[in-house]
């Protein structure tokens, strides 16, 4: 009898399975409803529009109907957010409740929120003596010197940061310079609704620093002349976010001017499976894309998988139109082991660029050491930013490019390292292209043989090891890589083995310090 | 000759490749466009686990034992078949030691009155299962997340033992094993529940058959269990 009560028990608690959930409640149109541009837009959203031609009047941007928000509360549990992208609210509703809902005629659709767990892309942290040559190398690597010789620094440049909560930078002497200059814009709080946001989780004070901070006069990021816009959509109590948080700080920061969102967080297996990873099933890349078509780059971490089953990116950096930031060791120079890979699931190359996966930068009380690709994310940004200021009238899509095509690996592309660190030389010459070639290749029967040209120096000291590395990609006739690797260049002579047979279709790409060359048997 | 000249030309080109290609990475990328067969939310998925069950006899009709020298040890093989995100089915096959130290105390009948330095009835069984599955997760991905299983289960039991331990007047230990007893069933069934998130579980078993023979008129050995169990999964 008491297995049976305790059985009871156990089945009673499956009540949860009744309670309210998060959805979107999707309208069928927005007739009848007034919009003025000029008085909700900031004027550097409107200028982002003009700039790429946008719509001030696009449909998407109208408000949603009152009336339709006011019949759906009164069926609902709650509200939380409008989007106007959507033409949607979210709802706090059970099933019974939803099933009203979508009786109502103007109600086009139901789709759920998810709530389970968004991860910051953050491995761990130290409180140890901080590396004083990692910090210079973490910009040096895309080279700062040539931005700061060119006075460029985001001057200009509106970055929104989307994190778990900014404390310390109110206070920090990091973010000194951006509070005398009045330059951090906007704040909000979107899971607690409020406008103070320097409290909870520390993620985003170190991921802000690696976008503008600077401490005792030494930079932590690129773009520490640029405007920000601090949004909190993650919950530091619980490690849940809603995607919902995502998608209203987004159109918060369009409505504000953003001219670069940075989102160091993603979506994986909690929500998702790898083959869904397509950029166009997941809500938050699909959203991501909307803000792209609005002019907005969104900068994105690749993901801190790569040494687990899953691997590859999450969501949203697997959206076609945004920046996804992989993760490189600074040790090593390539790969960082927890850095996600790419491709998508659709088969597109992902992430796009690197940088690097363990950096210095600060927290509420000094500076730390952090681990993830949360913080190449950022140091992109402030690249990103430093572009957007060279490239004033450049479109989201060409921002990218051109970030993408300042990689230090460009053309040659592999999905762990993207097109490889964003190099600011390449971005004030962006069209210059790279004739020197540094090796040849040939090919017999049993091996292809790369020779490197006998002006460039086989370096073996260790800061330059890295100038030793050949990188390789196989991929087919559809520029779909099977496998990418790096080889470690001791002689002038390298044979290039596989212990795979590969067909005559196969492409093997190579690059060596700034050639690209393919080669087809 | 040429047998000797094409085996140095491969060594030749060995030793080329093996001071030459240093690969200091590499990878190799598998397809993730298509939905896999088998993965932990997939339509099929199966795993090991591994379990420690405990018996008290508190709140029981049964033979008194000695908790901290009773408990049963399970690994086994489950599969689960998913219906949707809510529910899902699935069966599961293990191997389970158990056993059960007898308190030695004055009121001590089972098997007899004999007082002995340690006494226990060990069982070593396989059981089938079949459980359904409740998810808590209702959207979830790729992972096991919060689940509540209740299922049934059967076995054999394929080794019986009454064991004694007894210091002999010498000082010598002497163990006694007597296999395969006849009063205590070679069958047995019973329901179970667990609930779980992702890898970790706790268990209820409950034993709806007897352990000892009708005709042995024993007492009989605590039927309800509980557990802590691990899956091998991520």
């Amino acid at each position: 009898m008491k297995i049976v009560k305790i059985l009871f028990f156990l089945i009673i608690s499956t009540s949860q399975l009744s309670q309210a959930q998060t959805h979107w409640v999707v309208f069928t149109d927005k007739d009848g409803v007034e919009f003025d541009p000029y008085a909700y837009f900031d004027l550097k959203a409107i200028v982002r529009r003009e700039n790429i031609g946008y719509d001030l009047y696009h449909i998407t941007d109208f408000p949603v109907k009152e009336d339709y928000i006011v019949a759906v509360s009164n069926i609902a549990d709650s509200i939380s957010w409008t989007s106007r992208w959507m033409n949607a609210v979210s709802v706090w509703a059970c099933e019974e409740q939803l099933l009203k809902m979508q009786m109502l005629p103007f109600v086009k659709e139901i789709i759920p929120i998810h709530q389970e767990e968004m991860q910051l892309c953050e491995v761990n942290t130290s409180q140890i003596k901080v590396d004083t040559s990692l910090w210079n190398n973490q910009l040096q690597r895309m080279e700062l010197a040539v931005f700061q010789e060119a006075g460029i620094d985001g001057k200009g440049v509106r970055v929104a940061v989307f994190d778990g909560g900014f404390p310390g930078v109110d206070t920090h002497p990091a973010f000194q310079h951006i509070r005398t200059d009045n330059r951090i814009i906007l704040t909000y709080d979107f899971v607690k609704k409020k406008e103070y946001v320097y409290d909870y989780n520390s993620h985003g004070t170190s991921v802000l620093s690696c976008i503008g901070g600077i401490f005792q006069g030494r930079p932590l990021g690129l773009a520490t002349g640029s405007e920000f816009l601090l949004a909190r959509t993650e919950r530091n109590t619980e490690p849940y976010s809603e995607e919902v948080n995502w998608v209203a700080a987004l159109e918060w920061a369009d409505k504000n001017g953003a001219d670069i969102v940075n989102s160091s967080l993603g979506y994986t297996y909690h929500r998702y499976f790898p083959y869904e990873m397509d950029g166009n099933t997941a809500f938050i890349s699909i959203m991501a894309n909307t803000a792209a078509s609005k002019g907005i780059l969104i900068v994105n971490a690749a993901g801190n998988d790569g040494d687990n089953s899953w691997n590859r990116i999450g969501a949203p950096a697997d959206a076609d139109s945004i920046i996804s930031v992989g993760g490189i060791d600074p040790a090593t120079d390539y790969r960082i082991s927890f850095s996600s890979v790419g491709p998508t699931a659709d088969l597109r190359r992902k992430p796009n660029v690197s940088a690097y996966g363990y950096v210095v930068v600060a927290d509420p009380k000094e500076l730390k050491h952090a681990y993830g690709t949360s913080f190449a994310s950022p140091l992109v940004a402030g690249f990103a930013a430093c572009t957007k200021q060279m490239y004033p009238e450049a479109q989201a899509m060409e921002l990218k490019s051109l970030i993408e095509q300042s990689g230090h690996l460009y053309p040659f592309f592999d999905y762990a390292h993207g097109y490889g660190i964003p190099q600011a030389s390449k971005i004030m010459n962006p069209w210059e292209e790279v004739t020197e070639t540094t090796f040849t290749i040939t090919s017999d029967d049993i091996q292809i043989l790369i020779t490197i040209n006998e002006d460039q120096e086989i370096l073996l000291n260790e800061p330059d090891k890295y100038r030793n590395y050949l990188f390789y990609s196989i991929s087919d006739k559809n520029d779909i890589i099977s496998e990418w690797g790096i080889l470690k260049v001791n002689e002038y002579t390298l044979p290039f083995i596989r212990n795979q047979k590969y067909n005559s279709d196969s492409i093997f790409h190579f690059h060596f310090r700034g050639y690209t060359e393919s080669f087809t048997r | 000759m040429r047998h000797i000249i094409f085996a140095s030309c491969i060594l030749l080109i060995s030793f080329n490749y093996s001071v030459c290609q240093n690969t200091v990475y590499s990878e190799r990328v598998d397809s993730i466009s298509t939905k896999p067969n088998s993965c932990i939310n997939c339509t099929t998925f199966s795993h090991f686990y591994s379990s420690l069950r405990f018996s008290t006899g508190l709140f029981e009709n049964a033979v008194p034992i000695n908790v901290l020298r009773s408990g049963q040890y399970v690994v086994g093989f489950r599969n689960k078949i998913r219906i949707n995100n809510f529910f899902a089915i699935g069966f599961q096959a293990e191997l389970n030691r158990s056993r059960f130290g007898i308190t030695q105390d004055a009121g001590k009948i089972v098997p007899d009155t004999i007082i002995n330095d340690k006494e226990s009835f060990m069982i070593d069984h396989a059981d089938a299962g079949f459980y359904f599955r409740i998810n808590f997760d209702k959207r979830r991905g790729n992972y096991m997340g919060h689940f509540l299983d209740i299922g049934c289960y059967g076995g054999y039991n394929i080794r019986r033992f009454h064991f004694t331990q007894n210091e002999t007047f010498d000082g010598r230990i002497q163990k006694l094993w007597e296999k395969q007893v006849s009063y205590i069933n070679p069958l047995q069934y019973g329901v179970f529940a667990r609930i779980g998130i992702n890898r970790y579980g706790i268990t209820a078993h409950y034993m709806l058959s007897d352990i000892f023979t009708a005709s042995s008129a024993f007492q009989q050995l605590p039927k309800f269990s509980f557990g802590l169990e691990i899956g091998f999964h991520k």
